[in-house]
């Protein structure tokens, strides 16, 4: 006869744990290492410190397997957490600024976000990225595929496209800001 | 360096475009003017919405990978264990998080209380030492992580001695409700039988209290998976030991179970 107490077993679920020891992760979660990369290099992009980075990241990980019923499914995952990094890191620099006694990222981002906001509005089905782009002179197309997809520098856009570097900046940061509008990323949270 | 920071330096701070003592310069202002932050961070997230989604491989360091798994498991309801603990208010949909109501965390790590919380408030582990060769391995647990949501209608509604069918997604079976007891401390109990309709699938006895409001598995034990029917439970001296331990008063008449489960069936709080 066999007795058991189920805790003991009771982590040997259906699904298969990524690397790494302990309880197989939710469907959720697993979603969100797969993230984790990209989510890092973003908040790096932001913070421009390996730490202060991945407390960002550690820290949008964490609101967003919070708020996960807030996600909407079928929407872009990656938009919505890049959304929560974006105000996570914003409000900690509000913070950051008005009380004043640390430097250290952490202990204002810890504070940021007991009001809902830094869980995105940001609702960005699949093809919203390409139907954005599909509006948008093509000339500002191109250089947004070439920098931001092909990831070439501006002076080589530059030599490609025959114009001059100060061009491919202007042109580049109307590109951009055309692209957030249409994509309702430009409304400050 | 009070002068109006252009879109352009922006975009290029953004796009990594800039010297490095530039770029540390100007990203020092950005991080003093949230305004300025706010338009960098456009840059930013522009351009990484348009990236190769699979153009990063890079490892992750594994405290971060902890601190989700941490965080992951400190949900209540998406742990692996909450399905098969629960009964039906965790076995349900996650409620909708409002932020609004989450506490206030004090650091990084989600409390590990919650997390002890969840194996400390699961099974009472009845275990009687000598008797116990084994474990019911993946397939017992997940039977019963399928036929939860089934179980805990069963064990709400079903009078003893009643056979009723669970399937969840490609599993099915079937759950005969075997007796009802009630422990010393009133605590109502239901003991059944769980079976899967797949080959392999084994038979289990189990044991589920009513704790708080919710159905909880108490006992687990494998039952012959002969269908020459269930033997009744003064046959089984492991679910006898685990109710007289617990001073239950023997199995419950028929018209006094149909009165408590009429109770149960009362909307609650």
């Amino acid at each position: 006869m066999d007795i058991v107490q189920l805790h003991m077993t009771a982590s040997t679920g259906p699904k298969a744990a990524p690397a790494g020891a302990g309880p197989p992760l939710s469907a959720f979660a697993s979603e969100l290492v797969a993230l984790l990369p990209r989510l890092r290099r973003f908040a790096l992009s932001l913070t421009r410190s390996a730490s202060e980075a991945d407390d960002l990241a550690q820290a949008t990980c964490e609101r967003a397997l919070k708020a996960q019923a807030l996600w909407q499914p079928g929407t872009r995952l990656d938009a919505w957490l890049f959304r929560i990094a974006r105000n996570l890191w914003i409000d900690s620099l509000r913070k950051r600024r008005s009380e004043g006694q640390s430097e250290a990222l952490e202990d204002h981002l810890d504070l940021a976000g007991e009001d809902g906001r830094h869980v995105g509005d940001v609702a960005l089905t699949v093809d919203s990225v390409q139907q954005a782009l599909g509006a948008m002179p093509s000339a500002h197309r191109e250089l947004l595929m070439m920098v931001c997809v092909d990831g070439k520098s501006y002076r080589e856009a530059s030599q490609q496209l025959s114009i001059p570097l100060g061009t491919v900046m202007s042109r580049l940061s109307r590109a951009r800001q055309g692209l957030a509008a249409k994509l309702g990323m430009d409304k400050t949270s | 360096m009070t002068s109006a920071v252009s879109d352009e330096m922006l975009l290029a701070l953004a796009d990594g475009e800039l010297e490095k003592a530039t770029a540390d310069a100007l990203h020092a202002r950005v991080m003093a003017e949230p305004e300025l932050a706010e338009r960098f961070a456009l840059f930013v997230e522009s351009r990484a919405l348009l990236e190769d989604a699979g153009s990063s491989d890079q490892a992750v360091p594994p405290h971060l990978l902890a601190a989700i798994r941490a965080a992951d498991g400190a949900r209540p309801g998406r742990h692996g264990l909450a399905v098969i603990e629960g009964g039906a208010t965790l076995a349900a949909p996650a409620p909708a998080v409002s932020p609004r109501s989450l506490p206030r965390r004090t650091g990084w790590q989600l409390p590990l209380a919650a997390c002890l919380a969840l194996l400390i408030g699961g099974i009472a582990g009845y275990r009687i030492g000598s008797e116990t060769p084994g474990n019911p391995g993946p397939s017992g647990v997940a039977l019963f992580q399928s036929a939860r949501a089934a179980l805990d209608a069963a064990l709400g509604s079903s009078a003893s001695g009643s056979t009723t069918s669970w399937s969840h997604g490609a599993a099915g079976g079937s759950i005969t409700l075997v007796s009802s007891h009630r422990l010393g401390d009133g605590t109502l109990c239901r003991e059944y039988t769980l079976a899967g309709a797949a080959q392999g699938d084994d038979r289990w006895k189990g044991i589920d209290c009513r704790i708080k409001g919710r159905w909880r598995t108490e006992l687990v034990i494998a039952a012959p998976s002969s269908e020459d029917g269930y033997r009744p439970a003064s046959g089984d001296s492991a679910a006898d030991a685990f109710l007289q331990d617990r001073n239950a008063e023997g199995p419950l008449a028929p018209a006094a179970e149909a009165e408590l489960l009429k109770a149960l069936a009362q909307p609650k709080r």
